[in-house]
C-alpha cells in the first residue's frame, strides 16, 4: 500500500465516520454539521456541480448518489445494517501494522508499554511484514555513553500525563546534574517534552513555588506524585498562553543572507522549526526574521553561525552584539 | 471526484517543500526555478492553501506579488500539519461506493463469503448493477483490501477464494492499555519514520477507541519535540518506496536530479538501495546505494522517481561496503575507490569547571574520537572522519572555542571565515 492512497483521502474518512455515527439515526442537519465541520469549504465536487452533501443525502439521481445511508422516518441509517455495535469495525491497514510492529522493536516504547501489552501486541503482529532494523541511521543525533534506564522513568511517564489530562499539580523531587536536590517542589505539568537530538525524555512544568516555567529531565525526577488536593486556577492553556507572552521574541532576528554554496537551503532547513517569514532583496540575497522562545537563544545563535559569512544580523543589536563578541573571541 | 483532489503526491511536492521552506517566491519565481508553468503552479499554490488549516497559512506582500507561507511556532503547535496534504489522493465515486459496500457487506455476514455470495447479497439488497460494476472490477477491490490494504483476509475454499474481514488485533487490549498504546502512538508518530504511518495509526486508534470502546476523553497535546523537523514529511512517499525495496531487496532505479539546472546522474542505471541516513540538524534524507563497487549518495528531495524492479540482490558484502563507504562520514559524504579518511584534530580550552559541559557535549557529538588531557583546562580530540570539510558548519557552531591544528586547511578556511563575518560586521575592514 502506498502512503498517498485514496483509503486515507479525508472524504472516505468522513464517510466511514458518517456510517458509523448512524448507526440509530442522524438528522439531516445533524449529518451536515459533521460534513461541514471536516469538509473543504468548496462545497461543488466533480464535474457536474454536485455537492458533497446532496451525495450523501440522496438528493440527486439514484444512480449518481452514493447510497451508503438510507432514509427511515425522517432519519438516515447506514444501507446494510447489522446487530454488531457498530456498521464498520475498525480495523488497521497494512502500514499501520508495519508502523505498529517498528514501534515495538524501540526499546524506550517496550519498556513505556510494559511487557503485558508489547506480548499481546506481538502476537497479533506475528504475520506482519516487519520493515528491516536499522534501515534507517540517523546522523548528527548527541548521545551520551551511560544508558539511560527506562524501566525507572516508567512511574514518573504516566503519572506525569496523568497531572497533564487532570491539570493536577504534582510534588516531585529531583536533582540536577550536580548533585543539588530539589525536595518537595510544587508544579503544573504541561507537556512531556522529546529531543530527536539526545533521545530523552524531559517534563515542562510551571514552577507554583517559584512562579516560573521549568523543564527537568524525568530521569533526574526521583520521586512524583499527584497533589489533588492543591487547587489551581490557571489551566495548562493559561500557562502556555503566558509562556509565549512572556518567553516569546518580542522583536524577531532579522538577517540578510546570500544564496551562496547552499546557504540559504542549509539555513532554511536548519532553522525550519522556528517561526519565519521571507523576503526576497534580489541579487540573491534575502531577508529572514526568525521569532523564538528566548531559551532557546543559544541554538539560534549556533545555527546562525554555523552558516558562515554568507549570513550577516541586522537586528536586534543584543544579538548582534553577542555574535560579534564570539567572533571577536574567536580570532 | 473532487478537483482539488491529485493522483500523485509527486505533483505538489517540490511547491510545498518551497512554500514551506522558504515562504518569499511568486509565481513567476517557481516558474523560473522550473516547478512548472504559471497555470500549473497557481493550481498548486490554491490546493495547499485548501489542504493546509488556515491557521498555518500566511500571505505577504512584496509590491504586487502575494506570497504564500507557512509558518508555526513549534510549542504552540505539536502537530504536524502537512500530514493533511497526504489526505488527497483522487478517486472515483464508484471506487467509494464499492469500498464500503464490501464492507458493509463482510460486517454484516460476519463469517467467510465467496465472490459469488457476496454478488448475490448486493444484488439482493439493491446495491449492484452489473451494467455498471463488472464481477473482474468487484475481485479486484477485493484483491487490493486483502493483498495491499491489509482489511480482508483471504481464504481458500476448494477452487475459489472467500473473503473475511481481518481479525481485531486489539480485541485482546484491556481499555487501559488502549490508553498507554495512544499515548505512546501519540508521542512516537513524530519520532519513528515514516510519521505519516504514525499519522495513520493514531487516527484509526483514535476512532477504535471511540467507536469500539466508548473511550471518548481528550488524550491529544501531551508531547512537545526539540529539534523536530516538520518537512521531511514531505519526502516520505519516497522513503516508503526506498523502504519497501531495501526490505525486499530489490534494485531499483532512480529519477534524480542533482540540482536546478542539471539532470539526472544514474536515473537509467539500476542501484542497489542499501540504508536511509537521516540528518536530525536539518531534517534531510538521503539514500546510500551502490552500484558495482561504487557507493551513491542521493538526497531524497531530489529524487522524482522510484521505481521497484523485479531484480533481486544478495546483501552479502554490502555491509563491508556500507562501512568502508559510510563508517566514518559525518553525514553524507561517502568514500569510494582508493581514497581514505581524513583526521580532524582540534583543541577545546574551558575557563572553569562550569564548562565541562562543552566538552561531555562535544563527546557526545563526536561519537567516535580520542581525546587527551592536557592540564586541568585543555582538551586535545582526533576525530576521524571521510571529509573535514563536511564538519565546517558543526566546528562553526562552536565559535571561538573549536581551535583547529590540522588540518592547516581547515584551519586556514575557519580562520578566514571569522575574519571575513568580522567584515561583514563592519568590525574589521
Amino acid at each position: 500500500m502506498e502512503l498517498f492512497h485514496e483509503y486515507k483521502n479525508r472524504y472516505f474518512n468522513l464517510v466511514f465516520k458518517l456510517l458509523n455515527l448512524s448507526k440509530y439515526g442522524l438528522s439531516q442537519e445533524e449529518i451536515l454539521k459533521i460534513i461541514d465541520k471536516e469538509a473543504y469549504d468548496e462545497k461543488v465536487i466533480g464535474k457536474d456541480f454536485l455537492t458533497f452533501e446532496g451525495l450523501v443525502l440522496n438528493k440527486y439521481k439514484v444512480e449518481d448518489n452514493l447510497n451508503l445511508l438510507k432514509k427511515v422516518d425522517g432519519k438516515y441509517y447506514p444501507i446494510l445494517e447489522n446487530d454488531k455495535d457498530i456498521p464498520l469495525a475498525i480495523r488497521f491497514s497494512k502500514i499501520e501494522k508495519q508502523w505498529l510492529k517498528g514501534m515495538l522493536r524501540d526499546n524506550m516504547a517496550r519498556e513505556l508499554l510494559g511487557e503485558d501489552l508489547v506480548l499481546k501486541l506481538e502476537k497479533e503482529l506475528e504475520h506482519v511484514q516487519a520493515i528491516k532494523n536499522d534501515v534507517i541511521e540517523k546522523t548528527n543525533r548527541f548521545l551520551k555513553e551511560e544508558a539511560s534506564d527506562i524501566k525507572s522513568i516508567r512511574e514518573t511517564f504516566f503519572t506525569a500525563i496523568e497531572g497533564i489530562i487532570k491539570n493536577c499539580p504534582i510534588r516531585y523531587t529531583s536533582t540536577d546534574k550536580n548533585g543539588n536536590v530539589y525536595k518537595d517542589r510544587l508544579a503544573l505539568p504541561i507537556r512531556i517534552d522529546y529531543s530527536l537530538r539526545d533521545e530523552l525524555l524531559r517534563l515542562s512544568m510551571y514552577s507554583i513555588d517559584e512562579d516560573r516555567p521549568i523543564m527537568l529531565l524525568l530521569k533526574n525526577i526521583k520521586t512524583l506524585k499527584l497533589e489533588s488536593n492543591v487547587k489551581v486556577n490557571k489551566s495548562r492553556d493559561d500557562m502556555l498562553k503566558r509562556l509565549k507572552d512572556e518567553k516569546y521574541s518580542k522583536e524577531p532576528i532579522v538577517m540578510e543572507l546570500v544564496d551562496e554554496r547552499g546557504a540559504m537551503e542549509r539555513c532554511f532547513m536548519g532553522l525550519s522549526s522556528y517561526e519565519r517569514s521571507t523576503r526576497n532583496l534580489g541579487d540573491n540575497r534575502y531577508e529572514v526574521k526568525i521569532y523564538y522562545y528566548i531559551f532557546n537563544e543559544d541554538d539560534v545563535i549556533r545555527r546562525i553561525l554555523s552558516l558562515g559569512p554568507y549570513v550577516v544580523v541586522k537586528s536586534p543589536e543584543c544579538i548582534r552584539d553577542k555574535i560579534i563578541n564570539i567572533l571577536r573571541n574567536a580570532i | 471526484m473532487f478537483a482539488d483532489f491529485i493522483k500523485h503526491y509527486d505533483l505538489i511536492r517540490s511547491i510545498l517543500r518551497d512554500v514551506f521552506l522558504y515562504g518569499c517566491f511568486s509565481r513567476d519565481d517557481y516558474e523560473s526555478k522550473k516547478r512548472g508553468s504559471s497555470r500549473k503552479v497557481s493550481y498548486e499554490m490554491r490546493r495547499i492553501q485548501q489542504y493546509i488549516e488556515k491557521d498555518f497559512i500566511k500571505f505577504d506582500r512584496d509590491g504586487k506579488t502575494k506570497l504564500l507561507s507557512l509558518s508555526y511556532d513549534s510549542i504552540t503547535n505539536t502537530k504536524n500539519f502537512l500530514v493533511s496534504t497526504y489526505l488527497n489522493k483522487s478517486f472515483t465515486k464508484s471506487d467509494l461506493k464499492l469500498y464500503y459496500y464490501i464492507l458493509l457487506t463482510l460486517n454484516q455476514c460476519d463469517r467467510v463469503i465467496n465472490l459469488k455470495e457476496l454478488e448475490v447479497f448486493l444484488i439482493e439488497n439493491e446495491l449492484l448493477d452489473f451494467d455498471k460494476i463488472s464481477s473482474k472490477t468487484i475481485e479486484r477491490k477485493l484483491s487490493e483490501l486483502c493483498n495491499s490494504m491489509g482489511l480482508v483476509d483471504i481464504e481458500k475454499q476448494g477452487r475459489c477464494k472467500a473473503y473475511r474481514l481481518t481479525d481485531d488485533i486489539l480485541r485482546e487490549i484491556t481499555d487501559e492499555e488502549l490508553i498507554r498504546l495512544y499515548l505512546l502512538t501519540s508521542l512516537y508518530k513524530n519520532i519513528l519514520f515514516p510519521n505519516i504511518g504514525g499519522y495513520y495509526f493514531e487516527d484509526t486508534l483514535r476512532q477504535y477507541m471511540n467507536f469500539h470502546r466508548n473511550i471518548t476523553e481528550d488524550y491529544d497535546d501531551i508531547f512537545q519535540y526539540q529539534n523536530l523537523h516538520f518537512h521531511p514529511i514531505i519526502e516520505e512517499e519516497i522513503l516508503w518506496t526506498l523502504i519497501k525495496a531495501i526490505n525486499e531487496n530489490r534494485k531499483i532505479k532512480l529519477d534524480y536530479k542533482i540540482n536546478e539546472s542539471r539532470r539526472a546522474r544514474y536515473n537509467q542505471e539500476t542501484v542497489i538501495p542499501y540504508k536511509i541516513r537521516y540528518d536530525i540538524n536539518c531534517g534531510r534524507f538521503y539514500l546510500v546505494a551502490f552500484q558495482n563497487e561504487r557507493c551513491f549518495i542521493s538526497r531524497l528531495d531530489r529524487i522524482h522517481k522510484v521505481k521497484i524492479l523485479n531484480e533481486y540482490y544478495h546483501e552479502d558484502g554490502l555491509s563491508e561496503k556500507y562501512n568502508f563507504s559510510m563508517g566514518n562520514s559525518w553525514s553524507s559524504v561517502h568514500l569510494n575507490g582508493e581514497s581514505t579518511p581524513q583526521t580532524l584534530k582540534f583543541k577545546i580550552t574551558i575557563n572553569n569547571k562550569s564548562e565541562m559541559y562543552i566538552i561531555e557535549r562535544i563527546k557526545g557529538e563526536l561519537k567516535t574520537y580520542t581525546v587527551e588531557q592536557d592540564g586541568e583546562d585543555k582538551f586535545l580530540f582526533t576525530k576521524v572522519v571521510n571529509d573535514c570539510y563536511e564538519m565546517i558548519p558543526w566546528i562553526r557552531g562552536y565559535a571561538g572555542k573549536i581551535e583547529i591544528i590540522e588540518p592547516s586547511y581547515i584551519r586556514r578556511k575557519i580562520d578566514n571565515d571569522w575574519k571575513e563575518m568580522l567584515k561583514n560586521y563592519g568590525v574589521i575592514s
